[in-house]
């Protein structure tokens, strides 16, 4: 039994915590906000008008535009093109999660290992990018990988080439770039993860006779398995839909489904074409969402101070 | 002390009349109706769940009842909401509100009233020198130790001279020596102010040590009222019994001054006008002899084995093992006594005056627990 | 021994060259901001400031920048009272649907703005919102707001409601108790989500590159034409001077923190000496 305390806001009056609410009662309770309840309101308001009418619109739009049907889908399911930008952009997709987990997860792993100073280091490495404006770090990769910039000239002056690269306008700046930019959303999960987990287990089962390496995959790989899926759900999620990346980086043959929709709009202005691939892109970012949180808390891994 | 008249309150009654508070599952406060007296210092006790926080913040106005009223001073306080009610309270952590200084959390009340700002400055410095803490007034919450966090709380509580005082759980987050040493302070303001007092706490002795009168709540009823030496020595019932203090319980029948234990057949006297189905002895009053030691006529006697000799200083406790497997415990003085050894067979006795029959009303209950502080050993 | 030692110097190379690619390429735009040719070289040849002066000297870029900055302060605004309502709904209020108004609020920053910004396009081309400051303001205020109710609202979760029990008892009514002890503990909070909104929304290009055009354009925009179309130097230039705000917003926090810390250890000291 425990001791009833005052209740979270005072109690409005009797007749609102009265004993036994009748089930109409509750019924009421349930449906009508109370005194705090109504500050909901303003923002409910604000986002069914600025976020959720306009994406009814479009999803109408998608099978209305130009005239009723499924037509817009099967235009896209039925051409060899629109099916190649969509295995371009999970490709894509895939390769940036699969390095992002690679260089991610030893730096978060280092970063649960590191001193204190060193560990702020590493976090500010992390944190600076995440901070710098978008177009600032794409602009800043267009500088490094162009035919006369820093890593041509340097992998030209050590002698490992002898001319320049392409490294931009095609996949690899895209995978480049993108990777640079999910990176942080991949390091802070799974340092998050990581922190909590108890190292003395490591240490017990290397105490019971596991090697090293055996005792780090038994043991702590598993326990930081969470981090790791949410990372990779939330980096491959925020990849399908990226738009700034692709189209400053990549060439004509990378397109990646954001930028054919803008393409739709501003070359051809075939609106509920342009709709039904926003309806599918979002139907897959929903689908995969709910997969996410199965795993983790999405409002956790959004606050914290990040972004 | 030349301040602590600044603070002094004219002391009012406060009446509880008929209070219900339900919740989903359970009756927090079960028709419980008490008067404080003006200028009295009445604690609430009880184990956690008891209802008595509830019935205290009923008063202050934080919960409302779902039935009866509150009355302080004569003024029906029913309908009053907390802001109006003018009741000084010191919430369990202090509830200090860290944004602000020493100062102006004392100053907060007063300002509420809209009082003079001179007066305001003077009357927080007057409050702080009461509770001397007058130099610490510029410090944040976070910057105190938690007895001084305890004294600005009293300070933020009286400056603006409520009609009563309450306090809920107050010392339940200071180490013992702290906690001793604001009961006296404590005590001491109650007696140079004059204001009703009315004290939360689950700590038998602290209730024991500071109030005029114990109201003992269990399960949201009002179980006994009194003063200390009431509820100590004439208990109202077993739970009672064992939740202030150590007791010896036996369980059985009473008739025409005769108690029989049921368990074992072995018959007491006690004193005739007594009634109920557990008898309290209480340690102190229970005497040891060596065995075949001629007793004064009329004492009740048992036999037992010593279990255990605890040296308290002032005294010893001794643990007896009785023959069925029950236990007694004796508490005697150092001096001119026989001091029994472990596994020694003696003899316990007592005055059938100081044994009392009470109603038992533990055993109906078996899963309530008199709480962590109770101290309570059963022989029973 | 040895392997473990191979393994942590392999982990700290690792470790070191990630954090050269997180953060160099960030860097290599400051030089190249005052290289003097038309042609941007690292590491420049001859220095200038002429990208900095056709920054300050094009009105294409001074209004995008203003503009973007009118946007920021009121998306801040209104995601700050927004925000602070809902989390307190949130927190302390009820209402129907928990989890359904849950999801939305965070809805905003999982949804790929693309498909946000299509959406609202087609809207705001309807109502004739396309290229106005309330237009920006509207669409960037949905993206920024869930920063400030999480903030908020968790702040408000950790916040003791007894204080606020304590200020009526002594004397404050309901919106006394408001604004004296519930707002100034959440207030570093609100500063917090309003930080992030501010930022959420100067730094926003995909749903406002939607919405631009010659006649109203913000400042990530036409960067992003700075270096679509074909590269201006200028971009370097601007780049530099967000960097430059960046880290100077960084170094501030961590001045605060620090100062914080230890006005905290002295408080600690103090309180143990009295």
């Amino acid at each position: 039994m425990t001791e009833a305390r005052p209740q979270a806001t005072p109690s409005p009056g009797p007749e609102a915590e009265s004993s036994g609410p009748g089930r109409a009662g509750r019924l009421w309770q349930a449906l009508v906000p109370d005194r705090w309840g109504w500050l909901m309101l303003p923002l409910l308001v604000f986002l069914l008008l600025v976020f959720v009418a306009p994406l009814a619109m479009i999803l109408a739009r998608s099978f209305t535009d130009p005239a009723p049907g499924l037509q817009n889908y099967r235009d896209f399911f039925g051409s060899a093109v629109y099916a190649d930008v969509l295995v371009n952009t999970f490709r894509i997709s895939g390769t940036v999660t699969l390095l992002t987990l690679l260089l991610g997860f030893p730096y978060a792993y280092l970063m649960t290992l590191a001193s204190p100073f060193w560990r702020g280091v590493m976090l500010l490495a992390v944190l600076v990018p995440f901070w710098t404006s978008l177009l600032v770090r794409t602009f800043a990769w267009v500088l490094m990988l162009n035919n006369t910039g820093v890593v041509n000239d340097f992998l030209l002056s050590v002698g490992l080439i002898d001319e320049p690269l392409t490294l931009i306008r095609n996949q690899t700046g895209v995978i480049v770039g993108m990777v640079q930019v999910m990176l942080p959303y991949a390091v802070l999960p799974m340092y998050a993860t990581m922190r909590g987990v108890d190292r003395r287990l490591v240490q017990a089962a290397e105490g019971l006779g596991a090697r090293p390496i055996f005792a780090f995959w038994r043991i702590y790989a598993p326990l930081t398995a969470p981090g790791v899926v949410a990372a990779s759900l939330l980096v491959f999620i925020s990849s399908i839909g990226f738009y700034v990346t692709p189209a400053l980086l990549g060439g004509p043959q990378d397109v990646m489904i954001g930028e054919l929709i803008v393409q739709q709009i501003s070359a051809v202005l075939r609106w509920g074409f342009a709709s039904a691939l926003a309806v599918i892109l979002l139907v897959v970012t929903g689908v995969l969402l709910l997969l996410v949180s199965r795993f983790v808390n999405i409002g956790k891994l959004l606050g914290g101070g990040e972004r | 002390m030349a301040h602590t008249n600044a603070l002094a309150g004219t002391g009012v009654s406060i009446e509880i009349d008929g209070v219900v508070k339900r919740y989903r599952t359970m009756t927090a406060v079960d028709h419980v109706s008490l008067t404080v007296e003006p200028g009295e210092f009445l604690t609430l006790l009880g184990s956690s769940g008891s209802g008595k926080s509830t019935l205290l913040n009923i008063i202050a106005g934080f919960i409302s009842a779902d039935a009866g009223r509150v009355a302080v001073g004569g003024r029906d306080l029913t309908k009053v909401p907390p802001h109006k009610r003018d009741l000084g309270m010191v919430f369990q952590h202090y509830a200090l509100f860290p944004h602000m200084n020493v100062r102006d959390n004392v100053a907060f009340p007063l300002r509420r009233r809209k009082v003079a700002k001179a007066e305001i400055a003077q009357r927080v410095q007057q409050a702080l020198d009461v509770v001397e803490l007058g130099r610490l007034a510029e410090r944040r919450p976070a910057q105190l130790s938690g007895g001084q966090q305890q004294r600005v709380a009293l300070a933020r509580a009286l400056v603006f001279q409520p009609e009563a005082l309450l306090m809920d759980e107050p010392l339940g987050a200071l180490d013992k020596r702290l906690r001793e040493q604001l009961q006296v302070e404590i005590k001491r303001l109650h007696r140079e102010l004059g204001t009703t007092f009315v004290f939360v706490t689950h700590d038998q002795e602290e209730a024991l040590a500071m109030s005029d009168r114990i109201a003992v709540l269990r399960d949201g009823r009002l179980v006994q009222v009194g003063t200390p030496v009431e509820l100590y020595e004439r208990p109202a019932s077993r739970y009672v019994a064992e939740f202030l203090g150590e007791s010896n319980i036996f369980t059985g029948r009473c008739d025409q001054g005769t108690f029989v234990d049921t368990t074992t057949g072995v018959s007491f006297a006690v004193a005739d006008h007594h009634v109920g189905d557990a008898l309290v002895v209480r340690p102190e009053h229970v005497e040891l002899a060596a065995v075949g030691a001629t007793l004064a006529s009329g004492r009740n006697a048992i036999n037992g084995t010593v279990r255990e000799v605890t040296y308290l200083g002032s005294g010893l406790r001794v643990d007896l093992d009785l023959p069925d497997g029950r236990r007694v415990i004796a508490r005697t003085g150092t001096r001119g006594i026989h001091v029994p050894q472990v596994g020694e067979g003696v003899v316990a006795h007592w005055d059938p005056d100081h044994a009392l029959a009470v109603a038992d009303d533990v055993i109906s209950d078996a899963k309530s627990d008199p709480g962590p502080d109770a101290g309570s050993a059963s022989a029973a | 021994m040895t392997t473990r030692f191979l393994c942590r110097a392999g982990l700290v190379a690792v470790a070191v060259l990630t954090a050269i690619y997180l953060v160099a390429p960030v860097f290599v735009v400051v030089p190249t901001s005052f290289n003097d040719s038309s042609f941007l070289e690292f590491p420049p040849k001859d220095l200038s400031l002429r990208w900095y002066e056709s920054f300050f000297t094009d009105p294409a870029w001074v209004n995008s920048a203003l503009n973007s900055l009118q946007i920021g302060v009121w998306v801040t605004l209104l995601s700050v009272v927004l925000g602070t309502a809902a989390a307190l709904a949130m927190v302390r209020g009820r209402y129907p649907l928990r989890a359904a108004v849950g999801a939305l609020l965070v809805a905003p920053i999982l949804v790929p703005y693309v498909i946000l910004g299509l959406a609202v396009y087609a809207l705001f081309l309807e109502l004739g919102l396309t290229q106005t400051i309330l237009g920006f303001v509207l669409v960037h205020t949905a993206l920024a707001v869930p920063f400030v109710v999480i903030n908020v609202g968790s702040a408000l979760v950790s916040f003791d409601e007894r204080l606020e029990l304590a200020a009526m008892n002594l004397g404050a009514s309901r919106l006394t108790t408001f604004l004296r002890v519930t707002l100034p503990n959440i207030l570093p909070s609100m500063g917090a989500g309003a930080l992030f909104a501010f930022i959420t929304s100067f730094d926003e290009v995909v749903t406002s590159i939607f919405l631009a055009g010659p006649d109203v354009s913000t400042l990530p925009v036409q960067m992003w034409s700075g270096v679509r179309v074909q590269i201006d130097p200028t971009v370097a230039a601007v780049s530099t001077m967000l960097l430059l705000i960046t880290v100077a917003l960084f170094a501030v926090a961590g001045l605060v923190r620090a100062l914080g810390a230890r006005r905290a250890q002295k408080a600690l000291v103090a309180a143990e000496n009295a």
